[in-house]
């Protein structure tokens, strides 16, 4: 994997106010979930990124592209896909992505074909022939979507592209995604509040809290415990379990909604729950290596970066 | 420059409204309405406090060598042709073409900022400079037609002498200041889009109808200052010595080219320190306290 952004001791204020405070981070290509509480500097992370504000101090790269220097090179090979929910007045949907293609230096008849290939892509029909303030929160969540990738980017900035949309649009749209990153080799940088679509779809995680980066890793890294344990859930008596596992001298953890994790290695522990199992006369209904669920993640993270929502 | 034209094209093609027409046919009626109201009332008064001397008609009527010569006007009608050539100058050149172009370019980044559509037009590759210039080009081009149908209409209806000729001064005119009024305005949106309509309405009143009449160097940077000096010297007014001394000392005796030199200049420069405004700032949203 290569460096895909570097940012180094970017610091930005806004007058008094710090949005952000000396982020170092390395961004590698893939998907990367971009997280963190309202107010912890996303969106100001974003327009640093796309040279939309100036930084205060610091540095930093996209694509071997030297951020605010570089920014028309940076804003070709990016495509940017807002939370704000804005459409051009008046015009259809093929139109105001042909607009934007043809703002991002595409022949205006290319970019009239580019657009009809991307809104089929994205799943918008008939409706785009009408106009856009007729299009309801999904249409226009895809519209915008579109507006985003029609100019072939190799780097996508796609900030709550999720949000309004129903269980089966939700899925539909992460698997645009994971489609354009898997088989198209796109980067992309998705900020979103949704915790689960990030845990599906993400290779690697960034949370921000007050403007400071707590975690940025991959998913599969930050997944694994600090101490490995397995995870047991039973059928049957676990009082009786736990009596005898602990009999065994092996600490344990009790889960509240039930199931008891076992600490130490995985591997050497599955012959005494299968032991203790019959000791309690129990049933094993599932032993998995237990992992820390990016739910937990996030909140260590944000509290133990001090930041408060 | 291809971005540039597509933002040309959909201002364009966002103009063909019904909204938009209507208000297009007002700055072209405003002119002739003015003009019809000022000819009905001159003729009004005429037939109210001085009945045609029968006399004067029969010299009309029978010499048309008297008629020929324009003199016929000259007796029959008590308003000068330079009292309708600075109506027309007032309403043309002046009044219709800075309405037409403080509405359409002032906004031109507020609106954008309002509607939340910047960010999306900004993130392209030149995609701010784009939208300056495009909506300067379309405003510039969409204000000048109602400006000359307007006129073409109106100095007929004036009846004042050399209709043509007055026509042709104020279109030319027409074509020099609405340009320089757009990047004006267009200069005025950009350093304070929020208050852009009241800065350009302020600059408007103070600069351009009150110090312009100042005889001192400010007035030299007013678009009026340089309008109406051009004025003088290409219609050729019937004004007396008396008053001609005081409207040399207002306007100066430079040559009507450096005139339209500056006025040439004003847009390149103006739009030029309008994108660089544009680069210096951060106008990425119109939330700011989006974090």
């Amino acid at each position: 994997m290569t460096a895909l952004i570097e940012l180094v001791e970017i610091t930005k204020d806004y007058g008094r106010f710090r949005a952000l405070d000396n982020v170092s981070l390395k961004i590698e290509s893939g998907i990367t979930g971009l997280l963190g509480p309202n107010g912890a500097g996303k969106t100001t992370l974003i327009k640093v990124l796309l040279g939309l504000v100036r930084t205060t101090s610091g540095h930093g790269r996209l694509l071997n592209f030297e951020l605010g220097r570089q920014s028309r090179e940076i804003r070709a090979n990016v495509g940017y896909m807002p939370e704000d929910d804005c459409y051009l007045h008046g015009m259809t949907g093929v139109d105001c992505v042909q607009f934007v293609a043809q703002l991002s230096q595409i022949p205006a008849t290319e970019a009239l074909r580019r657009a009809h290939e991307i809104l089929d892509f994205c799943g918008l029909a008939q409706e785009r022939y009408r106009t856009v303030e007729t299009y309801s929160t999904g249409m226009r969540q895809k519209l915008r979507f579109a507006q985003a990738i029609v100019h072939d980017p190799p780097v996508l900035i796609l900030d709550e592209p999720t949000s309004g949309l129903d269980p089966e649009e939700r899925q539909v749209m992460l698997n645009r995604i994971r489609l354009l990153a898997r088989d198209h080799g796109k980067a992309v940088l998705l900020c979103t509040h949704i915790l689960p679509d990030v845990q599906s779809i993400s290779d690697s995680v960034v949370i921000l809290a007050r403007g400071k980066v707590q975690v940025s890793d991959s998913l599969v890294k930050l997944s694994r415990p600090a101490t490995p344990s397995l995870e047991v859930r039973l059928l049957g008596n676990e009082d009786r379990f736990v009596d005898a596992i602990r009999g065994r001298g092996i600490k344990i953890d009790r889960r509240p909604g039930g199931g008891v994790v076992l600490m130490g290695l995985p591997n050497q522990l599955a012959a005494d729950v299968w032991h203790a199992a019959q000791i309690a006369n129990v049933g094993v209904r599932s032993m998995t290596p237990s992992q820390n669920s990016l739910e937990e993640i996030f909140l260590n993270a944000v509290r133990g970066g001090g930041a408060s929502d | 420059m291809g971005n540039v034209g597509a933002v040309f094209m959909f201002e364009w093609k966002r103009s063909l409204t019904l909204p938009r027409m209507a208000w297009w046919l007002v700055l072209a009626g405003f002119p002739v309405f003015i003009i019809g109201v000022i000819r009905f009332s001159i003729n009004a008064s005429m037939i109210e406090n001085k009945p045609p001397d029968p006399a004067l008609r029969e010299v009309v009527i029978h010499h048309p060598e008297v008629r020929d010569a324009g003199k016929e006007q000259k007796l029959r009608d008590p308003a000068p042709r330079e009292l309708w050539i600075g109506f027309l100058f007032a309403l043309g050149p002046m009044l219709v073409t800075m309405l037409g172009t403080m509405l359409w370019v002032t906004p031109a980044l507020s609106a954008e900022l309002e509607r939340r559509s910047w960010v999306y037009l900004s993130v392209r590759p030149n995609g701010g400079t784009a939208v300056l210039v495009g909506k300067y080009l379309a405003a510039v081009t969409w204000v000048i037609p109602p400006v000359l149908l307007g006129l073409a209409i109106a100095v007929p209806l004036s009846g004042a002498s050399n209709g043509w000729q007055i026509w042709w001064t104020m279109a030319r005119l027409v074509l020099l200041s609405t340009p320089a009024y757009a990047a004006v305005y267009l200069l005025l949106g950009t350093i304070m889009p929020r208050r852009g309509m009241v800065l350009a309405v302020g600059y408007s009143l103070l600069f351009e109808l009150v110090i312009s009449f100042v005889p001192a160097v400010i007035n030299k940077l007013t678009v009026h200052h340089r309008l109406q000096a051009l004025l003088l010297q290409w219609c050729e007014l019937d004004i007396p010595p008396e008053f001609m001394s005081g409207a040399i000392s207002l306007i100066g005796n430079t040559p009507p080219w450096q005139h339209v030199a500056i006025l040439l200049l004003y847009p390149p420069i103006l739009v030029t320190a309008s994108i660089g405004i544009l680069r210096a700032c951060e106008f990425s949203s119109s939330a700011e306290s989006d974090v």
